[in-house]
């Protein structure tokens, strides 16, 4: 049996040879963590029972704190997790994603139904209704819109923008439909209300623009812009808004979890579809500055777009065979 | 409500005690990050700016490199609105202004925070800021018992302050130690430990006043009361008579 000089005595050697291990390991830069140390498990255990040793038989405080912090830096390098970030990356990309999305077909019926519903009534109604828009904007919104997209008589909007123009709107539709992304999941945390705000509220803005140009006879130069990237950017912001609702319905149906614990175990699933619905958006980004814009004939820009619209289908549906969500390693 | 601690059960069988960060540190620090972040903003409007100005004045003709500019500045803004401090918590475990106030953000388990659990806790920020000014997170944090916002919920994560190096202290040794002269518990032989460790960073007049407390024990006033205690203390310390406490104590 040791007392505490003792114990002091025989395993302040042991503490000062941890502490340096410790320190090596805090100062290793992320991006070359190659230290050999070998001898941390065996230090970390030798320590937990000195803790224990300590804590049981009353030694002083401040014996029970220094190794109380050894214990605490060693845990926290034992059990880092193993950064490894391409091939979780690719193999989400690969079939990951889209098994995961199929896994919460039902939440992802939900949001897409939010979105494209009130897309079609805005459509519906604000074609028969146009005046109907001053209800839902201001003069000055109408007529920027009815600028940008009426000048000339079928040319598609934003012909004649160079390479630098382009980029600048490539870097806009980023920062724009991205975060309209972000916004429509991180509201499911209100137990699924935000995600229905900003699902609706979007398919009705898209939906009454959409309705009042087409008669207003800008027609094609609006559908002939977004028909090329309309569907990975809604379908995107549809996935971002299941990964909200996911998060809501965790919250409105704990089963036999603590509300905030329930949260806490689909949260995983949640951040992995909206990291979906971001590459989503930034692909619809790439579509939408590089080539939505270009001067080429109608039929071709609405081939093209079926042809997106089919891929992007066939790759939520189908890829990634039948298992279910993200299967690790 | 209270408790500043969380202690955290490893599977090496050990608790370690996690001091948990209030809500007014952590303001301190996202204030730090925020103001980090705006000094950025300035920095990179004041330089694209003057780019743009001086482009304007060579009268180069064409507005290309603006748009150049204007396109890697959206993406640039977006990257700091969203990832600004999710990035340096996934990599590092902390931010600046964490750093600064010496915190470090953990899973509720006290394993390092993951890149999937940083970036969840940042995005859920959107969240905690509605309606107004981080309404819902002061509203969270106020009910929950360990303050965290909604985002923290979600990630299970928690900001805890950062265990730095400590310095390796030896007890004094030598001198003169003394039996107590009455069985002491475990807990009033560790309150005795920590009172002579104390000691060395008190002033006499508090050291005194500390030992003064025990008038019933019979050790004196002043000085003698003092050194009557911390002569116990090299005792315990030293375990001599520990087994024949312990014996007593268990029958």
């Amino acid at each position: 049996m040791s007392t505490q000089a003792q114990l002091e005595l025989q395993h302040t050697t042991t503490w000062q040879e941890l502490e340096q291990v410790l320190a090596s390991l805090e100062s290793a830069k992320f991006w070359r963590k190659t230290v050999d140390h070998h001898r941390l498990p065996d230090l970390y255990a030798q320590v937990c029972e000195h803790l224990a040793l300590a804590q049981s038989r009353g030694y002083s405080a401040r014996l029970e704190q220094q190794l109380d912090s050894l214990a605490q830096r060693a845990y926290r390098q034992l059990y880092r997790k193993k950064v490894s970030f391409f091939r979780p990356f690719i193999k989400f990309i690969c079939g990951g994603f889209p098994r995961l999305l199929r896994k919460h077909g039902a939440l992802f019926a939900l949001s897409s139904a939010l979105l494209f519903v009130p897309f079609l009534a805005a459509l519906l109604l604000f074609f028969l209704q146009p005046d109907w828009i001053f209800y839902l904007m201001n003069h000055d919104q109408v007529v920027q819109i009815e600028h940008m997209y009426l000048r000339g008589e079928s040319a598609v909007f934003g012909n004649g923008r160079n390479e630098a123009d382009n980029f600048q709107m490539f870097g806009f539709y980023i920062q724009n439909n991205i975060s309209i992304d972000f916004r429509c999941f991180a509201g499911g945390v209100f137990f699924g209300l935000g995600s229905v705000f900003f699902l609706v509220f979007n398919g009705l803005h898209i939906g009454s623009i959409a309705g009042y140009l087409s008669e207003a006879g800008a027609g094609h130069a609006f559908w002939g812009f977004v028909a090329g990237h309309s569907a990975p950017e809604l379908l995107g912001a549809a996935v971002a808004g299941a990964g909200g609702l996911l998060m809501g319905k965790s919250l409105l149906m704990p089963g036999n979890k603590k509300r905030w614990q329930a949260l806490a175990a689909v949260a995983p699933d949640a951040l992995r579809l909206v990291g979906g619905a971001a590459l989503m958006t930034f692909c619809a980004a790439i579509i939408e500055g590089f080539w939505s814009a270009l001067d080429v004939p109608m039929l071709v820009k609405y081939s093209v777009a079926l042809l997106v619209w089919t891929l992007t289908l066939v790759y939520l549906f189908l890829v990634g065979g039948k298992g279910q969500g993200i299967r690790e390693h | 409500m209270l408790r500043s601690t969380v202690s955290v059960e490893t599977p090496e069988g050990i608790e370690l005690q996690l001091p948990v960060a209030g809500i007014v540190v952590r303001t301190l620090a996202w204030s730090v990050d925020f103001s980090l972040r705006m000094l950025i903003y300035i920095f990179l409007v004041v330089i694209a700016g003057s780019l743009i100005v001086r482009s304007f004045f060579d009268n180069l003709g064409n507005d290309q490199q603006t748009a150049y500019l204007v396109g890697l500045g959206s993406i640039v803004f977006f990257l700091l609105e969203w990832f600004f401090t999710a990035i340096p918590e996934a990599l590092y475990g902390t931010t600046p202004g964490k750093k600064l106030l010496g915190l470090r953000v953990v899973h509720t388990d006290g394993t390092p925070l993951s890149w999937q659990s940083a970036l969840l806790r940042n995005f859920l920020r959107f969240a905690d800021f509605l309606p107004f000014f981080y309404f819902s997170a002061i509203v969270s944090m106020l009910v929950d018992s360990r303050s965290r916002r909604l985002g923290y919920l979600a990630a299970s994560t928690m900001v805890v302050y950062h265990k730095s190096k400590l310095n390796m202290v030896q007890s004094v040794t030598g001198l003169g130690s003394a039996a107590p002269n009455l069985t002491l518990s475990a807990i009033e032989r560790s309150a005795i430990l920590d009172f002579d460790e104390r000691c060395e960073g008190l002033n006499q007049a508090r050291q005194i006043e500390l030992a003064e407390i025990l008038t019933n024990l019979n050790i004196g006033s002043g000085l003698e009361a003092v050194n009557t205690l911390r002569s116990w203390a090299r005792w315990i310390r030293s375990g001599k008579l520990e087994a024949v406490h312990e014996h007593t104590s268990a029958a």
